[in-house]
C-alpha cells in the first residue's frame, strides 16, 4: 500500500515536465525511421521493377509490375511456400532448443559454483571468438560421414543443418542470458529453497517464469539468425525442396553472371513478413512487466 | 507462499527415465549402425556421449552437469572439434596441390600415369567374357580390325569368328558371353582397374564400358624406395616431405597431385617471411580493430538511445517498434548488397538523394564511412534489443528510491541505470567487439574490401579486415592455401582471444559473479 | 550407487535396449548410381534431360544435385570428400587447373570419333600438365550487340562508334557509349580493339613475353578514341556501372553473354549481335572465349562407378545429341563442332559466330596474382584510374603492365 502512494506521487511529480520531455523521443525515432525506411524503400522498388534490376534511375518508381512476385509462385522450380515451412520449421526448433539448452546452462553458470565454472566461462567467449570460416570444411567432412550412416541427420537434410545450428547457439546464448540472470536477486531462490525446492524445481518453477522475457528476446534472435543464414545452409541443402528460402532466393542471384534481383528482392520482402509479425507478437513478453510482478507478491 | 506439489516423487521420476531411455535407446541404434559401417571413430564418439549422459543423470553429484551436459556435448561436437582440425591443419601443406591423402595421391598418380600411344589409338569394346574371365571384343575404330582382350593376351579374330552391327562395330564372338548391362556395371571397379595387354608394353584401357584406348603405363611406383620412376623419360621421383613426388635431379618439377604432408608449421614462418602476406599486416590489422570499436560504439550508442525513448509509454510506440526492427528482419545478404548499388557514383539512390555524385565506393576515407553507417543500419535494432531487455531487468524500485531521495532523472540514468546497463551488457558488448572484428560479410558484399591501389602495389584494400584479407589470400579462385589460411585464423584468434580476455578481467565482470 | 539407483538403470537399460532393436536402420541397396553436381541454372536444365535416365550408361542410373548458386556448387566440391562427392562435376573450364591438380578430378582419354568432333581449344581449355580432365560443354564468352532502335545498321569501327555517340550525345539523351556488363572480362574486347589486351602472340601460342597493356599503340588509341581533349573520360567507354542504362536505351552499344539477354529483352530492348568493330572495317576486337566443361571425379572410382561415369560423360556430354539439348535449354554454343552445325536459334548463332574472333582464354594466366594481384583486377584498376579518376594515361599503363609482367613471367613457369 505504502509502495503504491509513494509511486503514484512520484509519477505525479514526473509528469507535468513530460510533454516536452516526450518531444525528444518522437523526433529520434522518426530519423531512425528514415535512415531504416530508405533502403527498404528501394527493395520495395526493386521487387516491382520488371527489368529485375537493383540500381534504380530515379527514386520515383517509373515501372509497375507484379511480374517478380508472379515469378515466385507459378514455377514448379521455385517451391517458395515449402521454402517458407522449411524456413519456419527449422528456425523455431532451433530457438526453443538453444534457448532451453542455453537457460539451462547460464543458470548453472549463474547459481551453481562448481570447478572449471571460472574457466569454462571464459572458454565459452573464447569459442566464439574464433574465426569459423574454416571450420567449415571440417563440419561439411563431418556430416559427410554422418550422412554414409544416419542418412536423416546427415549431409542435405535440415535436421542435420538444426544439429550444426545448435553446436554454436549454446556459447551465444549462454553468454546472452547470463547477465540478465545475475540480476535477479539471490533472495528468491533462498526463499524457495526454505520451502523446500529441490534444483530442477527452482529452475522450471521459480527461475523460468521470471527470465521468459529475456528468454523471448533470445528465442527472437535465434529465430531471425536462423531464418537468414544462407552460409552454411546453401552448402548443405541441395535438394529444391529442402531448402530454406535464404537458400531458395540464392538462386536468383547465384549466378556468376545474370543476376535477377526482381524476385529476390521481393521474395525477401515476403519472408521478413513472419519475422515482424512473431516480433510483433512477442513484444508483450519483451516488454513485460512480469519482473515486477514477482517483487510486489 | 509459493507451493511446489504436483511435480515431484513418482511422476517425475518416471517421464526422467522416459526420456533417459529414448535417449539411449536412439543413441544405441546409432552406434550399431555405426559400427555396421566401420566408422569406429563416430561410434567411439557416440558411445562416450551415451556413457556421459547415463552418468551425469542418474548420479547424484553432478547436479551443474544436468544443466550443462546437452549444451557441452553439442558444442564439442560441432564447434571445438573443427577449431581442433583449424589447429592442426595450420602445420601442414594444404593447398591446391595439396588437398588428398598420399595413398589417395598414389593411386591418382599411377592410374593417370598412362600416356596413349601416338596415333591415339581407340576401340569400340564390348565387354563379356572368355571361359569365365572378363574380356573385351575390340574393334578398333580406325582399321577396323577385331579381336578379344583378356588378362592374359590379346587374339585377334578372323572374319568368321566374329559378326558385326550395323555401325561396323563387332557384336558376338565365338567363346564369348557378353555381360548384361547390370552385370557390366556391378563389374565397374574391376573392369576400371583392368589391364588387358596389347603387346609391347601397350595395354587397352577402357574409358567408359563401350570405348577403351591403347595406353602404356609410364609411370610406376616402387615401394620399397617410395619413388616413382617415368619409364618413358627415365627420371625418377622421391617423396620431397612437403608433399610431392619431386624430381631427384630438379626438385622444383613436382608430381601432381600431391597431399596433405605435416610441414613443422612452416606456414606461421612463411606469414612473417613473404612480403606479399606480411605488407599489408599492420595495415588491415589496425583498421580491423579501429572498426570494431567505432561501429559497436556507434550501434550501441544509437540503439541504447532508442531504447531509452521507448522506455515510456508513448504514443505510436508499437508503430515505432514495429519498423525500427526490419532492418534485423531483412536478410542482411540482400540489404547490404541494395546499399552497395545504393552508393553507385552514377545511379546510386544516395547520391540521386544529394544531387552530387559522391565517389563513395572508390575513396578510401569514403569506403571506411559507408561501412560504418551501414553496418550501425544493421545492427542498432539488435542493440535496441538488448538495451530494452536489460533496462527491463533492472529493479523499478531502485529508480524509485533514487526519485525518493530528490535524484532528478537525468542523474538516476547516469548514475544508476548506465552503471548497471553496463554491467549486464558488457559481456554482450565484448561479444559484438568479436564479431565485428571477424564480420566478412558486410566489408565483403559492401565494398569487397576496397577500394585497392592496384597499380601502387596494394594487395589490401582500404577497407579490408583481417579476415577478408585472409579469404582472398587464401582463397584466390584458383590457388588456394588453405594451411596459410589456418594459420592466418590461429593468430586472429589469439590476438582477438587475449584481447577479449583482457577486456573482461578489466570490466570486473567475472569478479562479480 | 545404492540398490535404488541401480534398479533404476537398469530398467532404463533394457527399456532402451528394447526400443533401438525396433529402431533399425534400414540396409541400402547398393545400386550403381551416377551422381552429377551443377549450378542453378545448368543444374535444373540438366534434370529434366538427364535425371534418373538409365538408358546412357546401362546398368547405372543417373542422379542430378543442383546448388543455389554457382559459389555454393564450388564451396561444396572443394569440401566433399569421397564419402558424399560427386561422380560427374560441371562447372568452368578452370577447374581442370585446379581441381586436377590437387587429384580430384579423373583424366580422361578422349577416343578418335570424340576428338572428330570437339575442337582443339576446347580440349586445350580442359588440359593441365598434358592430361585432359573433362569434356567442354559449352562457349562461354561474350557478344558484341547495338540497340537496334537506337542504331539500325551494326557499326563498321570504333570511330564510328564514337562519332555516333559524341553526334547523339544530346539529341538522344545518351549517357554513354559502350557498356561492358561484365567487368575487365567482359571489356578486354575493348581493349584489344584497341590495340592492348592481355598478351601478344607468336603465331597461334599466347607470347607470355610480351605485355599488350602499355603498347604504344594502345596508349595513343586510348587517347584518341576514350578521352576528351582535357584529358578525361569522352564519356564513351562506361565504366562503373552502366548495365540499367543500357537496358534503359540510353547506351547504344554494349557487350554482354547470353545469360543478361533475356533480362535485356524483358526491358524492352531490341539487339544485333555480332563482333566488336576494331579500328579498322576488318578488324575485330577479340574478347575472351571461355569453355565450361563437365568433369569425371576420382570419387566415381571409389564409388564403384568410374567407367558408368566415363561413359556419361565422353558419351553423352560430349556427344552431338547430348550438346544439342543442352544447347536448346541454355542457349549457349555448343562446344561439339557437329552439334553447333545443327542449331539454328538466331541468339546461339550470333554468339557462336562472336566466338570465332574471340581469343581462348587462359585463367591460370589470368587469376596468377604473382605481381600482386591478377589480370582483372588490374585492368579493372587501370581503367578505373583512367575513366573515373581522370589519371594520366601513360602513367598508370605502365604500372598495370609491372605487375602484369611479373604475373605472366610467374604462369609461364608453369
Amino acid at each position: 500500500m505504502e509502495f503504491e502512494t509513494i509511486t503514484s506521487i512520484g509519477e505525479h511529480v514526473m509528469k507535468s515536465p513530460m510533454k516536452t520531455g516526450h518531444l525528444w523521443r518522437h523526433i529520434y525515432a522518426w530519423a531512425l525511421i528514415a535512415f531504416t525506411i530508405f533502403p527498404i524503400y528501394v527493395v520495395i522498388q526493386s521487387s516491382f521493377d520488371p527489368s529485375g534490376s537493383l540500381a534504380s534511375s530515379s527514386l520515383v518508381p517509373t515501372r509497375f509490375s507484379w511480374k517478380n512476385y508472379a515469378a515466385l509462385f507459378n514455377n514448379e522450380a521455385v517451391p517458395y511456400l515449402t521454402w517458407v515451412k522449411n524456413s519456419l520449421v527449422l528456425a523455431s526448433a532451433n530457438a526453443l532448443i538453444s534457448v532451453f539448452v542455453g537457460a539451462a546452462s547460464a543458470f548453472a553458470f549463474s547459481r551453481m559454483r562448481f570447478r572449471g565454472r571460472k574457466l569454462g566461462l571464459q572458454a565459452l567467449l573464447l569459442v566464439q571468438v574464433f574465426p569459423s570460416f574454416l571450420a567449415l570444411a571440417a563440419i561439411y567432412v563431418m556430416m559427410e560421414r554422418i550422412y554414409t550412416v544416419y542418412p536423416s541427420i546427415g549431409l542435405g537434410s535440415l535436421g542435420g543443418l538444426l544439429i550444426i545450428y545448435l553446436g554454436g547457439s549454446m556459447g551465444v546464448n549462454a553468454w546472452l542470458l547470463k547477465g540478465f540472470i545475475d540480476s535477479i536477486p539471490l533472495e528468491l531462490d533462498e526463499a524457495a529453497r526454505i520451502d523446500g525446492a529441490s534444483t530442477p524445481q527452482v529452475y522450471w518453477l521459480i527461475f523460468f517464469p521470471l527470465a521468459l522475457p529475456v528468454l523471448a528476446v533470445t528465442a527472437l534472435l535465434s529465430f531471425i539468425g536462423t531464418f537468414n543464414e544462407f552460409v552454411l545452409a546453401s552448402l548443405f541443402l541441395t535438394d529444391v525442396n529442402q531448402r530454406t528460402v535464404a537458400v531458395g532466393l540464392q538462386q536468383f542471384v547465384g549466378a556468376k553472371f545474370g543476376q535477377n534481383w526482381g524476385p529476390f528482392a521481393a521474395g525477401s520482402l515476403l519472408a521478413a513478413i513472419p519475422l515482424v509479425t512473431l516480433f510483433l507478437s512477442l513484444q508483450k513478453y519483451i516488454i513485460g512487466g512480469m519482473t515486477q510482478g514477482a517483487i510486489k507478491g | 507462499m509459493i507451493r511446489f506439489a504436483g511435480f515431484t516423487g513418482t511422476p517425475a521420476l518416471l517421464l526422467k527415465m522416459a526420456v533417459i531411455a529414448i535417449s539411449d535407446a536412439i543413441l544405441v541404434s546409432m552406434l550399431f549402425a555405426a559400427l555396421a559401417k566401420d566408422q569406429n571413430a563416430m561410434a567411439g564418439v557416440i558411445a562416450a556421449i551415451l556413457l556421459i549422459i547415463n552418468f551425469v543423470y542418474f548420479s547424484k553429484r553432478t547436479m551443474p552437469f544436468k544443466f550443462l551436459a546437452p549444451g557441452i556435448i553439442l558444442l564439442i561436437t560441432f564447434v571445438v572439434v573443427p577449431v581442433i582440425y583449424t589447429v592442426l591443419m595450420s602445420g601442414f601443406t594444404y593447398q591446391t596441390g595439396n588437398e588428398i591423402s598420399k595413398k589417395d595421391a598414389l593411386i591418382q598418380l599411377i592410374d593417370s600415369g598412362i600416356t596413349a600411344d601416338a596415333e591415339n589409338t581407340s576401340f569400340d569394346t564390348v565387354i563379356g567374357k572368355v571361359d569365365g574371365n572378363l574380356a573385351a571384343l575390340a574393334t578398333n575404330q580406325t582399321t577396323g580390325e577385331v579381336g578379344i582382350a583378356t588378362e592374359k593376351s590379346y587374339t585377334p579374330l578372323s572374319s568368321e569368328q566374329f559378326t558385326r552391327n550395323e555401325y561396323g562395330v563387332a557384336e558376338t564372338a565365338n567363346g564369348f558371353v557378353r555381360l548384361s548391362d547390370t552385370e557390366a556395371a556391378d563389374a565397374d571397379s574391376a573392369l576400371s582397374t583392368i589391364k588387358f595387354p596389347l603387346g609391347n608394353g601397350y595395354f587397352l584401357s577402357p574409358q567408359g564400358l563401350d570405348v577403351a584406348v591403347r595406353v602404356t603405363q609410364s609411370l610406376v611406383y616402387d615401394e620399397a624406395s617410395d619413388t616413382i620412376k617415368n619409364l618413358i623419360e627415365g627420371t625418377t621421383f622421391k617423396d620431397n616431405n612437403r608433399g610431392n613426388f619431386a624430381n631427384i635431379e630438379n626438385p622444383d618439377q613436382k608430381l601432381e597431385p600431391g597431399w596433405r604432408a605435416y610441414n613443422n608449421f612452416e606456414n606461421y614462418l612463411n606469414l612473417f617471411r613473404d612480403p606479399v602476406v606480411r605488407g599489408p599486416f599492420l595495415k588491415v590489422f589496425v583498421w580491423t580493430f579501429i572498426f570494431a570499436i567505432t561501429t559497436v560504439i556507434m550501434m550501441f550508442g544509437v540503439g541504447l538511445l532508442l531504447a531509452i525513448a521507448m522506455d515510456k509509454k508513448i504514443r505510436f510506440r508499437r508503430f515505432y517498434r514495429s519498423i525500427l526492427i526490419l532492418p534485423y528482419a531483412i536478410p542482411s545478404f540482400m540489404t547490404i548488397l541494395i546499399w552497395a548499388g545504393m552508393f553507385n557514383r552514377q545511379y546510386g539512390a544516395v547520391n540521386l538523394l544529394l544531387g552530387h555524385q559522391v565517389d563513395w565506393l572508390n575513396s578510401a576515407i569514403l569506403a571506411k564511412l559507408i561501412i560504418l553507417v551501414v553496418n550501425l543500419w544493421l545492427g542498432f535494432p539488435y542493440f535496441y534489443l538488448i538495451s530494452s531487455g536489460a533496462l527491463q531487468a533492472i529493479p523499478a524500485e531502485l529508480e524509485e528510491a533514487a526519485s525518493i531521495d530528490g535524484a532528478s532523472p537525468r542523474q538516476i540514468m547516469q548514475r544508476i541505470k548506465m552503471p548497471l546497463l553496463l554491467q549486464i551488457l558488457a559481456p554482450l558488448l565484448i561479444a559484438s567487439f568479436a564479431f565485428n572484428f571477424n564480420n566478412f560479410n558486410i566489408v565483403y558484399l559492401l565494398t569487397g574490401g576496397g577500394p585497392t591501389n592496384v597499380l601502387a602495389g596494394e594487395t589490401a584494400g582500404a577497407t579490408d579486415i583481417l579476415i577478408t584479407y585472409t579469404y582472398k589470400t587464401a582463397f584466390g579462385s584458383t590457388q588456394q592455401n588453405l594451411g596459410l589460411a589456418c594459420a592466418i585464423s590461429m593468430i586472429m584468434f589469439i590476438i582477438v582471444g587475449a584481447l577479449s580476455m583482457w577486456s573482461l578481467r578489466r570490466s570486473r565482470v567475472l569478479e562479480n559473479m | 550407487m545404492n540398490k535404488k539407483r541401480f534398479g533404476l538403470v537398469s530398467v532404463v537399460a533394457v527399456a532402451a535396449l528394447a526400443l533401438s532393436a525396433a529402431v533399425v536402420p534400414t540396409a541400402t541397396a547398393a545400386n550403381k548410381t551416377i551422381t552429377v553436381w551443377a549450378d542453378e541454372t545448368r543444374g535444373p536444365q540438366l534434370k529434366s534431360l538427364i535425371d534418373g535416365n538409365t538408358t546412357i550408361a546401362p546398368g547405372y542410373v543417373v542422379k542430378v544435385k543442383f546448388f543455389s548458386s554457382f559459389d555454393a556448387l564450388n564451396g561444396a566440391f572443394d569440401k566433399a570428400t569421397a564419402a558424399a562427392g560427386p561422380d560427374v562435376m560441371t562447372g568452368a573450364a578452370g577447374l581442370a587447373a585446379s581441381a586436377g591438380k590437387s587429384g580430384k578430378l579423373a583424366a580422361l582419354t578422349y577416343s578418335a570419333a570424340n576428338k572428330k568432333e570437339i575442337p582443339a581449344a576446347g580440349i586445350q581449355a580442359l588440359t593441365y600438365k598434358g592430361k585432359v580432365y573433362g569434356v567442354p560443354l559449352d562457349v562461354d564468352t561474350t557478344a558484341f550487340m547495338w540497340n537496334k532502335a537506337l542504331n539500325a545498321t551494326a557499326p563498321t569501327t570504333f570511330q564510328g562508334m564514337v562519332d555516333y555517340y559524341t553526334a547523339n550525345k544530346t539529341a538522344k539523351g545518351l549517357t554513354g557509349g559502350i557498356c561492358a556488363f561484365e567487368g575487365a572480362w567482359g571489356a578486354n574486347a575493348v581493349l584489344t580493339a584497341l590495340g592492348g589486351g592481355a598478351w601478344g602472340f607468336k603465331g597461334n601460342t599466347p607470347d607470355l613475353t610480351n605485355t599488350l597493356m602499355n603498347s604504344d599503340a594502345f596508349k595513343a588509341n586510348v587517347k584518341k578514341y576514350l578521352l576528351g581533349a582535357d584529358g578525361k573520360s569522352n564519356g564513351f567507354f562506361q565504366w562503373d556501372g552502366c548495365a540499367d542504362a543500357f537496358k534503359a536505351g540510353k547506351i547504344p552499344f554494349g557487350i554482354t553473354g547470353a545469360w543478361n539477354m533475356d533480362g535485356i529483352a524483358a526491358a524492352g530492348v531490341n539487339i544485333g549481335l555480332g563482333a566488336t568493330p576494331g579500328l579498322t572495317a576488318t578488324t575485330k576486337g577479340a574478347q575472351w572465349v571461355n569453355y565450361s566443361g563437365a568433369f569425371v571425379t576420382s570419387y566415381a572410382a571409389k564409388h564403384g562407378v568410374d567407367l558408368g561415369a566415363k561413359k556419361l560423360v565422353l558419351g553423352w556430354f560430349a556427344s552431338k545429341e547430348g550438346q544439342v539439348l543442352m544447347s536448346s535449354a541454355s542457349s549457349r554454343p555448343p562446344a561439339n563442332t557437329a552439334a553447333g552445325a545443327i542449331i539454328k536459334d538466331a541468339r546461339t548463332t550470333g554468339i557462336a559466330n562472336a566466338a570465332k574472333t574471340g581469343t581462348p582464354q587462359f585463367s591460370a594466366i589470368l587469376d596468377n596474382k604473382a605481381g600482386g594481384s591478377n589480370w582483372y583486377d588490374v585492368v579493372g584498376s587501370a581503367l578505373s584510374n583512367i575513366l573515373v579518376k581522370g589519371e594520366a594515361v601513360d602513367k598508370t599503363l605502365d604500372d598495370a603492365a609491372v605487375i602484369l609482367k611479373k604475373n605472366f613471367a610467374d604462369a609461364a613457369k608453369g
